[in-house]
């Protein structure tokens, strides 16, 4: 795959390097779309946007009318439902409308004759969802695979904000052609932003000579994949924003847009710096919480964590106050932004050097530090320095240590809001990884019954992604599941997760009987290593593999067998290396008399690997599987 | 080999549920809080014990005006004692356009029993919800947040009805949550009466005459909490319930009387009216389809065929409460609907053909729990079609493009349905699952080279549910799909290499084939000795948990047989050491064979295993048997045949 080219367009600079395309009448379909039976460009797909065309105008630099047309090729029964519509707009104070709405059904009869059958009007349900939405909905009638459905609506956007939404060329399906056009007044200024990898075409629009227009074919869809990060990042997609309006007297407004304009207005803002400069709540609470204290970095952590404590996060991510953290603090609820900026003003009036710091999580898509737009970001979190020592905090997250970036910011880049010391910063972390200790020991007696003890240890990463599950009756059902019922979990002894200790620890004893062939018996390593199978399954990958963190996993144990069983030959000491050296699993096995002592070691010291790394990660992950799954055997002797 | 991979049946399954049955609703009975409710710390340690949640107070009282009004007051104060039930602090109640929420607050408390937080229905939000295309239903609802457990909460609230079809029910005792006090009283007008069972208690109403009318007052208390146990089939069959059910009800202009399934039915009747006549057109469209045909089951096949390759289901949940089909022509024009338009326009179809058939609402869902014979109630999510017979009625699941013709499977097998005929209503049993209805069979051939490389190569072919599975999987999808069916679903040994591809859907079985390659095939190997799984993948794979005091019965999503045959072809100048012996493992519940074969001349090593689960509910005492027979067949699957060069 190529790498995503981001291409930056100057405010109103376009070329014309083609003519408009020459396009089918809608309502008019050519015999050869409904012949069509497969996707060239992407045999997976389902449905085939034979066109995705959109053009919006603004009016009277305030209005703002969307006219859309789509047609899709339904090639395969999975693809049917993409011919029931719901089109949900913004209803509030009548601020959108969807009108105009018209819609074809076209089949092959069974002499191979064209049957147009039209949307039926009254088939088309208008319904309120909740305070600010409602939706259209219809189904086109009769569609079966090979199919072409059609259909066009308009969407008015009435008020004083201007904005045009992004227009996405990719899908999650196939599209053979995707056009979009903007008509924009002359006193208004837009900074786009281009995402794509293939071809894309820029044209004149069709009704006047301002504005942009794109066009971009034979695009395949974009799917789902394990490990996959934003996947908004990918789409082929042009963004916009508003960056100047020019009023009638000439009166020029600058929108953009540098970052430091940027920091400005939100230190400004009524919800986020505002609410910092405002009376600091809670500060008696906090005085008694840090009492105790006796640096800047104690104090700090306390604080975070009292915060962490008292405050429950409501679901929703955001980088600014809901409404206002005053009321925040006294639901002891809120967003991310609510949550944080608590954090950030008691930190403050306790004289913690602490900045806020906008982040955008792996889910939300990397930011283009090229691009000064606040869209880009998802959440906020505390940039704080104590005692030198640098942290990033997200009060929202329960689970999450004062000195661990929060996981879902790992190896991302954040914006830190302050005129002095403000900037981008990196947040990543290779000291801390996803990391796993086990340790254990197991005896077999000379019926082939086996008791042990096995000591899990789960650090940094693991212990925070584990935290949420750690209560004995959780951890019994989940072992014995892991080995298909086969070991019975006679105890087991957790560490209590509300311990400030560096790991999360369960110690168990188990038993069982092992399972014996022909006099010989198998010995797994590592009874609870959860490694059974690769992810990795797919031979193709579009994405790239975002573990999110880096990792280490240490399997060491022992068997002491009885005199009545024989080892036999142990399975050789190996190393396993990714051709970069990023991954490296090790495995020795030492025998004396009749107790084997073993040690597995896997380290991976890259969180990213890119599409093109696919095959040789996903061949690696085949063989380290295999590794992992060895067995060792024994012989009954006597 | 479970079903991983939602079908289309979930999805409708979804839809279907959330139409009919309005959630369980309730009532204050205001003032009556003896002691302190609020404070976690007065909670006696018998009602801690395995509960999650402590009901303090659960009062409802549900007052019936006349046929269509009545009012709901619901008084509750429940403590959280951890995280696993935080879904419980959230408050929601979903109505359609016969109900609404009058009233709602919620008063929050902390473990000592303070007061932290009120909230009023002004702050809470309501929203659309449902996943099909068009619903006309709505949720209001609010999310509590716990800085910190033990949390309490106090629920006030009012709902009225303006349209009833049924009554609501009440839950007693949910798993893992204890019932300090609760209390169910029912106000209803002589002249309407109702009809009411309690399930799992055997609690008896103090019924009080109020001239006019009757009240009936359900208490209870000091009930400690319960587990739920794995696969038991859903927590409601051990669950303690009210269930009360009207006599007479109106929904629209349809009034009705519930007192008998034939009157249920008959109401159902009505409601449907003409929609199940086609137009002329449409009938002799139909008559053209069949003409060829001499049966009334070849007659069915052929519009059933017609249903599957033109309609599609389109959830769209309007019309009386969501009761009342769209008629058969609109269906015939736009060729989509839900499962009751889909089931009424495929009757409407057989009768334009001459074949007789009954529209049968039904409550769909993996093992749920049929109707009661003699309680009367609107408990469905779901309508099928059955075309009677003089043995062995045909059923049609009229929702589905993939289901084989008369096959029901088990979203809506072993059940009742109430069939709407020109009679009223008639409780029937749906057919009961057959195990010889549900097979998968893998014949699979290995070449093994004497590094341990080898190549494999597979046919697998499924009927009912798992055919229905594998073409969910498989049918028209992506390459990389159809390896996740293998080596995700069934649990296949990941190939380095592989491909497969798949067969028409409309053949039965349904046929899979897959050419994989190894880099390493035995299990292990050491010296010169190779140690071979007996097959790629577990032939068994379901989760018995040992557990030697199980309450409660274990159920299977389905009975069903599995057969497997491995060949493999061992490399120049080796041979079997050892090879594990024949077994034959049979209880009442279910069978398990497998035969292991050596040929030196061919050098072939040939495994062949059966598996057959013949009743798909087990009870409770029977239990410790099923994990015997889980540790046996495991045990097999589990061998390890040793071969060395010689």
């Amino acid at each position: 795959m190529k790498r995503l080219v981001c291409v930056l367009l100057a405010t109103l600079l376009y070329q014309c390097t083609q003519a408009q395309d020459h396009l089918p009448a809608f309502g008019a379909i050519d015999k050869a779309d409904l012949e069509l039976n497969q996707c060239d460009f992407d045999p997976d797909t389902d449905v085939v946007y034979l066109m995705n065309i959109g053009e919006t105008t603004i009016f009277n630099s305030i209005d703002v009318v969307t006219e859309r047309r789509i047609r899709i090729k339904i090639l395969k029964e999975g693809g049917m439902h993409e011919a029931d519509l719901k089109l949900r707009y913004q209803s509030e104070a009548s601020y959108e409308q969807i009108t105009d709405i018209k819609g074809y059904t076209y089949n092959l009869d069974a002499s191979g004759n064209i049957q147009t059958t039209p949307l039926d009007q009254a088939m088309i349900f208008d319904k309120k969802l909740d305070r600010y939405f409602s939706e259209v909905a219809f189904a086109l009638p009769g569609v079966k695979p090979g199919s072409v459905v059609e259909f066009k609506y308009k969407t008015t956007v009435k008020s004083g904000y201007v904005g045009i939404r992004s227009w996405y060329f990719q899908k999650d399906q196939a599209v053979k052609y995707s056009s979009y056009h903007v008509v924009i007044p002359g006193s208004l200024a837009f900074t786009m932003q281009v995402v794509h990898r293939q071809d894309i075409a820029t044209t004149k629009p069709s009704i006047k000579d301002e504005g942009y227009g794109y066009v971009m074919k034979n695009i395949p869809g974009l799917r789902n994949e394990p490990y996959q990060a934003g996947i908004k990042d990918y789409y082929q997609r042009v963004d916009f924003q508003l960056s100047g309006i020019t009023e009638t007297d000439g009166t020029k407004h600058n929108y953009v847009s540098t970052w430091k304009a940027l920091t400005e207005k939100l230190l400004d803002d009524e919800f986020f710096g505002f609410q910092l400069r405002k009376q600091p709540i809670g500060s008696a609470e906090i005085k008694t919480v840090v009492a105790a204290s006796k640096n800047e970095h104690e104090k700090t952590e306390l604080i975070y964590k009292y915060v962490q404590k008292n405050m429950d996060w409501n679901g929703y991510n955001g980088y600014r106050s809901e409404d206002g953290i005053k009321k925040a603090w006294d639901l002891k609820s809120g967003n991310t932004g609510d949550i944080n900026l608590i954090l950030l003003s008691l930190l403050k009036d306790a004289g913690i050097k602490a900045y806020p710091c906008l982040v955008s999580t792996r889910k939300h898509g990397k930011v283009n530090v090229s691009y000064p737009f606040l869209e880009q970001f998802d959440g906020m979190y505390v940039y704080a320095i104590a005692d030198n020592k640098p942290y990033i905090f997200n009060a929202a997250d329960k689970s999450n240590p004062a000195d661990l970036i929060p996981a879902n910011v790992q190896f991302t880049d954040g914006f830190v809001v302050d005129n002095k010391s403000g900037g981008f910063i990196s947040l990543s972390s290779y000291d801390h990884p996803y990391k796993q200790v086990i340790s254990g020991h197991t005896q077999v007696d000379e019926n082939g019954r086996f008791t042990g003890t096995e000591n899990v240890s789960h650090f940094d990463y693991a212990k925070n992604n584990q935290i949420g599950n750690f209560t004995t009756a959780k951890l019994k059902e989940q072992l014995t599941a892991e080995s298909a019922n086969r070991v019975t979990i006679d105890s087991i002894t957790t560490s209590d997760p509300e311990d400030a200790a560096p790991s999360l620890d369960a110690h168990i004893h188990f038993s069982g009987a092992l399972q014996t062939s022909g006099g010989y018996s198998f010995l797994p390593y590592g009874l609870f290593s959860g490694f059974t199978k690769s992810p990795f399954v797919a031979e193709k990958r579009q994405t790239d593999v975002d573990f999110g963190y880096t990792q280490s996993y240490t399997i060491s144990g022992g068997y002491s067998v009885s005199d009545a069983y024989k080892f036999e030959e142990l399975p050789k000491n190996t190393t396993l290396m990714m051709p970069d050296t990023s991954i490296v699993v090790t495995r020795i096995t030492q025998q004396q008399n009749n107790t084997v002592v073993f040690r597995i070691k896997v380290t991976c010291n890259r969180p990213q690997y890119s599409a093109e790394e696919y095959p040789v990660l996903r061949a690696f992950y085949q063989k380290m599987y295999a590794l992992l799954n060895e067995q060792m055997v024994i012989k009954k002797s006597r | 080999m479970t079903l991983l991979k939602p079908t289309l049946y979930a999805a409708f399954a979804l839809a279907a549920a959330v139409i009919f049955c309005s959630s369980a609703v309730s009532a204050q009975i205001a003032g009556f809080i003896p002691g302190n409710k609020y404070s976690a710390l007065s909670i006696p340690n018998s009602l801690r014990k395995d509960a999650d949640i402590v009901m303090r107070e659960d009062a409802r009282h549900f007052k019936i005006k006349d046929v269509n009004s009545a009012v709901l007051e619901v008084h509750e104060i429940f403590t959280v004692l951890n995280a696993d039930a935080k879904d419980r602090l959230t408050f929601y109640y979903t109505s359609d356009k016969f109900d609404y929420l009058d009233d709602a607050e919620i008063k929050v408390y902390n473990a000592l029993g303070s007061l932290i937080n009120t909230y009023s229905k002004k702050e809470m939000q309501t929203e659309a919800y449902g996943e099909g295309l068009v619903e006309d239903g709505k949720t209001t609802y609010f999310r509590v947040t716990a800085p910190s457990y033990p949390i309490t909460v106090e629920r006030t609230y009012t709902v009225k009805y303006k349209g009833i079809l049924d009554y609501p029910d009440d839950n007693i005792q949910n798993p893992y949550t204890s019932v300090e006090h609760f209390v169910y009283s029912v106000e209803v007008p002589n002249e309407l009466g109702l009809r009411y069972k309690t399930v799992n208690c055997s609690i008896k109403p103090e019924i009080t005459d109020l001239k006019e009318a009757k009240s009936y007052t359900w208490e209870t208390r000091n009930l400690t909490a319960k587990k739920s146990e794995k696969h038991n089939g859903g927590s409601s069959r051990y669950s303690s319930a009210i269930m009360i059910a009207p006599n007479k009800f109106k929904l629209d202009d349809f009034e009705g009387d519930m007192t008998s399934w034939k009157n249920f039915g008959e109401w159902n009747y009505n409601l449907i009216g003409q929609r199940n006549k086609l137009s002329d057109k449409g009938t002799s469209f139909m008559q053209s389809l069949v003409k060829e045909a001499t049966t009334d089951e070849a007659k069915a096949r052929l519009i059933y065929s017609y249903l599957q390759k033109n309609m599609r289901y389109v959830s769209i949940q309007l019309g009386i409460g969501g009761w009342r089909p769209f008629p058969a022509d609109f269906v015939q024009e736009k060729k989509y609907g839900d499962c009751k338009a889909l089931s009424n326009y495929m009757q409407a179809a057989l009768d334009a053909a001459g074949v007789k058939s009954y529209y049968a609402v039904v409550n769909a869902g993996t093992n749920e729990e049929a109707a009661a014979d003699d309680f009367p109630t609107s408990r469905f999510n779901h309508i099928i079609l059955c075309i009677p017979q003089p043995e062995d009625s045909i059923w049609l699941e009229c929702t589905s493009t993939t289901s084989d013709f008369g096959e029901l499977g088990d979203f809506t097998e072993n059940r009742k349905a109430m069939l709407v005929t020109e009679k009223g209503g008639v409780l029937v049993n749906t057919p009961k699952s057959r195990a010889a209805a549900n097979v998968f069979t893998s014949t699979t051939h290995i070449h093994l080279n004497d590094d341990g490389t080898g190549k494999a190569e597979t046919i697998i072919t499924g009927t009912g549910e798992f055919k229905q599975q594998q073409v969910a999987w498989t049918y028209q999808q992506s390459d990389d799909e159809k390896r996740n069916y293998l080596v995700k679903a069934v649990d296949w040994k990941q190939p380095d290499v592989v491909t497969v591809t798949n067969g028409s859907r409309f053949e039965k079985p349904y046929r899979i084939e897959a050419k994989m390659e190894y880099d390493q095939l035995p299990s292990f190997k050491a010296g010169s000795k190779m140690f071979l799984q007996p097959r790629l993948y577990p032939l068994f794979d379901e989760d018995v948990p040992d557990n030697d005091k199980r309450t409660q019965d274990y159920f299977f999503d389905r009975p069903y047989q599995a057969q497997d045959t491995t060949v493999f072809h061992l490399p120049e100048g080796f041979a079997v050491e050892n090879l594990p012996k024949e077994k034959n493992i049979s209880y009442p519940f279910g069978k398990y064979s497998s035969h292991y074969a050596w040929n030196e001349t061919t050098k072939l090593l040939t495994v062949i295993a059966a598996l057959e689960i013949t009743q798909h509910e087990i009870k409770a005492a029977t239990y410790p048997e099923l994990v015997e027979f889980r540790k046996a067949v495991d045990a097999d699957m589990n061998e390890k045949i040793v071969v060395k060069k010689m």
